[in-house]
């Protein structure tokens, strides 16, 4: 695993920097009495466990199998960027909140010479941070992996790229991270330089606090929101991820449309695609079909249709059917029906299984198929009733409605 | 909420995972707050405050108590259903079996692994315990019906399910909201003690007269020099100079403050580790994959297995995926059924088992998937250097032309050699067609 290049050494190197200023600035905050610099204080610390967290993330999710995670632990570096960027928000509303009470009992700075001393090494060690950070991991070649700054020479075939980008989306979920608070630093300190400016031109003295004092926690509350409003994107981009959602470039409704078109599958359900982490994509099916025949052929045109899609691990299960079970309940859930309340899905509540409304002699998909939402209140049912269709559809009886007591309807 | 959802276009697992995001959410805030306190805390070190008003302190601090107290009971009687049944867990797993109908067959592990949990995993066993508690309503109910076909005949499920899906991987977040409150109250309690005791023996600064505040050094050092020059100037009134009671009470404050932030950070840390390793997709702690993969292995019908994946959705909820090789698919029949089953048995019901047909000439091929996606798109697979699988650099058989860009992953060189002595995968199409399979899984 170790390939110690420059990079993981220079964000090393930035991580005890910005550790060392972080601890000057938290103490000259408080011995002058300002808001901004300690609000900087905290934009550097979250900017360096974001490092931090960065590192041990590329580490982690180079470890494609390990014992304790069988896929590895790629997702790591989305769980740090959510994990840090909620941190953030965190120390954020704290500063917010300590924002608040200055305008209510307003203070001024003391001790101004220092704080402007350091606001003004501060923005300069940002800067240098970010100049160090760009230069080291965003402006060099996209290699395969963010830490270890392969050169281009490493990549034999020269259609790569798109992969090259798409590899480099994959770790930029995190740097993007990175790259966030590094950003809100300089902001930040810009906002500490200019308070203490102020106070230096126009010392107050003993005097008592006029309209001095309040700029430095309006300035602080700006860069509060400016700092959440570059967080919020990012949780909402890691939290698609986390809560297994489907990933953006899939559509399930065209998808499973063109997945009951496939000759040979009767039908489908338990159809699930999630992000594994950035350009992973994963899907499990099962369907049902009348012969392993049917299962074989199916099951490569299946695969075609997911690649398309841009899911490239699938999973598929066939279920063969008779015609004593039904067309959309799942023919093996578990070995018994007890399980259901540990199943991914319950089995009883209306799936959204699909049936193969394709009509196979004029090759046209009508998709008669039927699905059924979750809330079986408001069902949106197409209407299967269709005279035209109802010849060709392979469908199982209708005696088999009657012991579906939930609304499954074909 | 997020019990209730079901498969949505967005979500096709529906918002299960919710109560985990939250209970992560809610973690690290607590974190992140419980940090800032700690620099507040140690600014208190340096330059000790007085209380002011120690009796509004302590009425608001009894008022939280009071509260917190009442949030405590509330909580706490919401989650004993799940806390209680940690130790009967091993017992009542046990009994699920010959309740759900199907073959008597004790779990082999799981009694024993059922009893070795440590306190962090309560959880899983909270949820598989107060699940187990429910099957056996159901079992009763359901002792009529045949469970012993596995697929599930679309039978009638008693209503009562609905209120026997009291999950608990709501308890996840309920413990995170439960340990807030807890964290609260204990925090009140401090609140008040500190309030009382500095009430108690503070000696105050009164408003006229000198004083002499020898606790506070920093800003108010001028104060202190000038009640020193005044007692020292007129000696004869020095026993009306009164020195600022005693010091140790200032520190209390922040020391007190530390106890906590270390008591909360303790109780929130087990929480933080198993969300995060839930939304990591690990292996549940009790599941231990290599003694799944070797009884997998072990099966006859069973030639090899590969992209064997297990994670927990969200509370009891395990998935299982695996690709099983097979001769051929009248074995497949035989063997899914005993699949299923061991599956159970670890308790991951919601499995997806793909049985792949070794293709005739690919002896050497046993460990491989013989479905990958078409060309080489192994990095955007999840998992394209798993243990078995090879890297190929340019395979592309004319049938299957599915357009994917190349890519070369790195291998160690053994794997490289290795690869390029097995012959090229092909799906296999044509196997014996004259097999009809009238039985269901």
């Amino acid at each position: 695993m170790g390939r110690y290049s420059g990079r993981s050494s220079r964000l090393i190197l930035m991580c005890v920097v910005s550790l060392v200023i972080f601890a000057v600035e938290i103490s000259v905050a408080y011995v002058g009495n300002s808001l901004s610099l300690a609000s900087d204080a905290f934009a550097v610390l979250s900017h360096l466990i974001s490092m931090i967290i960065g590192l041990f993330g590329v580490r982690f999710s180079r470890i494609r199998w390990h014992k304790a995670s069988t896929f590895g632990f790629s997702r790591a570096d989305v769980l740090g960027a959510f994990g840090n960027s909620v941190f953030a928000t965190a120390l954020m509303f704290s500063i917010f909140v300590e924002a608040i009470k200055r305008f209510i009992n307003p203070q001024k700075t003391e001790k101004v010479l220092l704080v402007l001393i350091i606001g003004i090494s501060g923005l300069f060690f940002n800067v240098l941070n970010y100049v160090i950070f760009m230069d080291c991991c965003y402006c060099r070649a996209p290699p395969g992996d963010a830490e270890t700054g392969d050169s281009p020479n490493d990549q034999k075939s020269p259609e790569e790229g798109s992969v090259k980008k798409k590899v480099k989306k994959s770790e930029a979920l995190n740097i993007r991270g990175v790259l966030l608070h590094v950003m809100g630093d300089a902001l930040g300190s810009v906002v500490v330089v200019v308070t203490a400016t102020i106070f230096y031109v126009r010392p107050l003295g003993d005097a008592a606090c006029n309209w001095q004092c309040y700029i430095d926690p309006s300035l602080t509350i700006i860069m509060v929101l400016i700092i959440l409003s570059s967080a919020f994107p990012l949780i909402k981009e890691t939290s698609t991820i986390l809560l297994q959602m489907v990933p953006k470039g899939v559509n399930m409704q065209v998808l499973t449309d063109r997945l009951t078109c496939v000759p040979g599958v009767k039908s489908l359900h338990e159809v699930h695609v999630w992000e594994l982490a950035s350009g992973k994509n994963i899907a499990t099916l099962h369907i049902k079909c009348q012969t392993p025949t049917d299962y074989q052929d199916a099951a490569y045109k299946i695969r075609e249709i997911f690649h398309e899609a841009g899911v490239h691990s699938v999973t598929i299960q066939p279920e063969y059917v008779d015609h004593r079970t039904s067309q959309l309940l799942c023919s093996s859930p578990c070995i018994s029906k007890a399980c259901d309340s540990q199943l991914c899905c319950s089995q009883r509540e209306p799936t959204r299984a699909k049936t193969n409304g394709c009509m196979q002699k004029n090759n046209s998909c009508i998709s008669a198929g039927h699905k059924d939402n979750g809330s079986s209140k408001s069902d949106i049912e197409i209407p299967i009733e269709d005279p035209a269709a109802e010849d060709s559809v392979k469908k199982c009886d209708i005696s088999d409605d009657k012991s579906q007591a939930s609304s499954t309807r074909l | 909420f997020a019990q209730r959802t079901r498969a949505t276009k967005k979500n096709t697992f529906g918002w299960v995972r919710a109560e985990v995001m939250g209970a992560l959410v809610n973690a690290v805030f607590l974190t992140a707050l419980c940090f800032t306190i700690l620099l507040e805390a140690i600014e208190r070190f340096t330059e000790p405050h007085e209380i002011q008003q120690p009796l509004v302190v302590i009425a608001v601090g009894v008022a939280g108590l009071i509260i917190n107290l009442l949030g405590l009971c509330l909580f706490n009687h919401h989650g004993v259903g799940g806390h209680g049944h940690a130790h009967g867990h091993g017992h009542s797993h046990r009994q699920q079996h010959p309740r759900a109908g199907t073959k008597p067959q004790q779990p082999p592990g799981d009694g024993g692994a059922a009893l070795h949990r440590d306190e962090t995993s309560t959880l899983v066993e909270n949820c598989s315990s107060s699940n187990g508690v429910s099957q056996e309503k159901l079992g009763d109910m359901k002792d009529d019906m045949t469970d012993l076909q596995v697929n599930g005949n679309a039978g009638h499920y008693p209503l009562d399910e609905e209120e026997v899906e009291e999950d608990s991987s709501a308890q996840l977040n309920m413990r995170g909201v439960f340990l807030h409150v807890f964290g609260d109250a204990l925090g009140s309690v401090i609140v008040v003690l500190n309030a009382l005791l500095f009430y108690g023996l503070w000696n105050p600064c009164p408003e006229d007269g000198p004083c002499f505040n020898p606790c506070v050094n920093n800003h108010c050092m001028e104060n202190a020099t000038l009640s020193q020059t005044l007692g020292r100037a007129n000696k004869s009134e020095q026993e009306s100079i009164t020195v600022a009671g005693p010091c140790w009470l200032l520190y209390l404050d922040p020391v007190l403050c530390l106890i906590m932030v270390c008591i909360l950070l303790y109780t929130t840390y087990p929480l933080l580790r198993e969300s995060a390793l839930i939304l990591l997709q690990t292996v549940p702690k009790q599941i231990d994959v290599h003694s799944l993969n070797s009884k997998l292995r072990t099966l006859e019908g069973v030639e090899a297995i590969h992209e064997l994946h297990i994670w927990q959705l969200a509370g009891s909820r395990i998935i299982g995926t695996a690709h099983i090789k097979c001769p051929d698919p009248s074995t497949y029949m035989m063997v899914a059924k005993r699949i299923k089953e061991i599956f159970h048995d670890e308790g991951i019901h919601a499995t997806t088992i793909q049985p792949e047909f070794a293709s005739v000439g690919s002896e050497s091929g046993r460990g491989k998937c013989e479905l990958p996606c078409r060309t080489q798109c192994a990095l955007k697979q999840c998992c394209g250097t798993g243990e078995d699988s090879t890297a190929k650099k340019t395979e592309k058989s004319s049938s299957l032309s599915i357009s994917c860009s190349e890519v070369v992953i790195e291998f160690p060189k053994t794997r490289r050699t290795k690869s390029e002595s097995i012959p090229s995968v092909k799906l296999e199409a044509n196997i014996d067609q004259n097999e009809q399979f009238e039985s269901s899984l």
